[in-house]
């Protein structure tokens, strides 16, 4: 996966931000409607049958989203060989919304009994996104939804009201799902319910984690979670406290290389520090994002220096100061190449990372690498012309170095993040 | 002969000699593999195109032509950076500037004759003309049948309702 600005910020977050992700100097090319080409109708009016296949491979022009939705409907609908070409295509990805949700249900799950009638089509649905769902599902049906799609689906975003416990049965029957965000699910859910659940779940390389997962009420019962073992990237929030970090996340697997945790407000520094001593060195992707109410400014400085390998950070200002920069806590050339510093709206005055500190750890050879700094508008760099003179003093060392050796990684200083 | 001996013969299916220079002929993988097949015969005899007509077999080739020194396409293009665009370069767009008929021909011809560079760019330019249409203006547009039983149609208009756009 290339490691574009852009990429690693929506992957990393739940919520992306909308921020400018290169100057408008160098924008890619926004992708503009296609023109429709002129259509000449053919005099003799004769029938060309195109075989299924070649309709397959027109069809694989145009990308499944929500605005071509109508498009592959409209397929479906012109003669059987554009059917089987096209009704894969749109079962694959379903765009779900209040609109046409009981529509999709009707015709995925026609009874409450599973035997009187199996829907062929249910199981061509690889992912199921339910998170505009708000009031349309019931914590039945999306149990019952998951049971009739549980062959196929490798993707399930869960639905903010309607996903319970009695939804984990189904959900740890399908085997194949690859990724699994929870993390709009509003009731609370134990994380030991949740790790039976990802016991089955071996092919998971994506998770997030319920933003409202309760803490454990037995804490000392030694038994350790079991983790998917090709898990990738797990994104914490909520209920997850110093214990878990302990005990449980420190035996994620080696194929954990991305993470973030938000909304934490039960880890404590210690432990925080002691899961990045372990877990640090096969990171590449860190973000830790504001409310952290345990943490303070200066808490994680340390954190290049235990993510060796780290290639993008995302942190909150809240937690780390210029020092994280400094020889202390970089003392050999560090891989970072993405930084991002977010600052929560309610940071005080002792909140704050400069741009010339950054700039120092750049010339100093510490972070050779660097070539993206993004910054919420907070951090105000651009308040004095001092400030604006650090930051694109900055900008210009990270273009020095991506001329001299090019990363492929869109470079420069953006200081307006919104929050 | 040694000036002959670049020319090779293609006979379409309604018995038209064309006459084109083997490295054109060869955009066609079907038409290489003959003539490495073939060997020196390939120079001597016409080499039949049992499934193209005249004017088809002649709209290919004129691609062809155009197209002969591009470079080989990579060994792996079915990645999805194939797939994320339906950009056509301008002169074949013009190219597929033909009536709906010639153009799903050159789409079966490009198939058939294996030409995989003009089989993209004729289906990317069917994928623009189809996308925001009814089934009624797709079938319309392409001269398609609909084979559908009214009971069929019907039954796949309601299950697949959630998808149409209202």
């Amino acid at each position: 996966m290339a490691l574009d600005a852009q990429s690693n910020w929506n992957v990393e977050m739940a919520q992306p931000l909308k921020i400018p992700t290169c100057p408008s100097s160098q924008r890619p090319i926004q992708e503009l409607p296609s023109t429709v080409p002129a259509i000449i109708p053919s005099h003799s009016g004769r029938e060309v049958l195109l075989p299924s296949e070649i309709i397959s491979h027109i069809l694989s022009y145009i990308p499944r989203r929500e605005n071509t939705q109508s498009t592959f409907w409209a397929c479906s609908l012109v003669s059987r060989a554009w059917y089987s070409a096209s009704i894969a295509l749109l079962y694959n990805r379903p765009y779900l919304n209040g609109g046409n949700f009981s529509e999709f249900v009707r015709t995925v799950c026609p009874s409450k009994n599973a035997h009187i009638r199996q829907s062929t089509l249910a199981v061509l649905v690889r992912k199921l996104d339910m998170g505009e769902l708000v009031h349309n599902a019931s914590r039945s049906l999306t149990a019952r939804l998951l049971g009739r799609l549980k062959g196929n689906i490798e993707e399930f975003v869960a639905p903010q009201a309607s996903f319970a416990i009695n939804s984990f049965a189904a959900l740890s029957k399908c085997t194949k799902l690859r990724h699994l965000d929870l993390s709009l699910i509003s009731a609370s859910i134990s994380n030991k319910l949740l790790f039976q659940t990802l016991k089955s779940l071996r092919e998971l390389e994506t998770l997030f984690f319920p933003r409202s997962s309760s803490h454990d009420q037995e804490h000392n019962t030694g038994v350790a979670y079991f983790w998917p073992p090709k898990l990738y990237a797990l994104h914490l929030a909520g209920g997850v406290d110093s214990h878990f970090l302990r005990t449980h996340l420190v035996n994620a697997p080696p194929s954990l290389q991305r993470l973030s945790i938000q909304h934490c407000s039960q880890v404590f520094r210690p432990a925080l520090v002691d899961m990045l001593q372990t877990l640090g060195p096969q990171l590449q992707h860190l973000t830790i994002r504001h409310p952290m109410q345990q943490l303070w400014v200066g808490a994680l400085d340390p954190v290049l220096d235990e993510c060796p390998s780290l290639t993008a950070l995302r942190i909150s200002a809240d937690f780390v100061s210029d020092k994280m920069f400094s020889a202390l806590y970089v003392q050999s050339p560090h891989p970072l190449r993405i930084l991002d510093i977010e600052c929560s709206p309610t940071a005080g005055a002792d909140v704050g990372v400069s741009a010339s500190a950054i700039y120092d750890a750049v010339e100093d050879g510490r972070l050779p690498d660097l070539r993206s700094v993004r910054v919420s508008a907070h951090l105000a760099w651009g308040a004095t012309e001092g400030t604006r003179t650090d930051a694109s003093d900055l900008e210009e060392i990270l273009e020095e170095a991506e001329m001299e050796r090019p990363l492929g990684v869109v470079t420069g200083v953006w200081w307006s993040m919104p929050d | 002969m040694a000036t002959e001996s670049n020319k090779i013969t293609l006979v379409s299916n309604d018995g038209a000699e064309v006459v084109v220079d083997r490295n054109v002929a060869e955009r066609s993988m079907l038409i290489k593999n003959m003539m490495e097949d073939l060997g020196e015969a390939a120079m001597t005899q016409s080499v039949p195109i049992p499934n193209v007509n005249e004017s088809v077999l002649k709209k290919v080739i004129e691609w062809c032509e155009h197209h002969k020194n591009d470079p080989p396409a990579a060994a792996d293009d079915d990645s999805d950076s194939r797939k994320k665009t339906t950009d056509i370069e301008e002169w074949d767009q013009k190219f597929m500037q033909v009536d709906q008929e010639m153009l799903f021909e050159i789409i079966l011809a490009s198939n058939y004759l294996d030409i995989k560079p003009l089989l993209d760019v004729g289906c990317k330019t069917v994928a623009n003309m189809i996308k925001g249409k009814s089934p009624e203006e797709i079938r319309k547009t392409f001269n398609i049948t609909n084979d559908f039983t009214p009971e069929e149609e019907e039954q796949i208009r309601r299950e697949n309702e959630w998808a149409e756009d209202r």
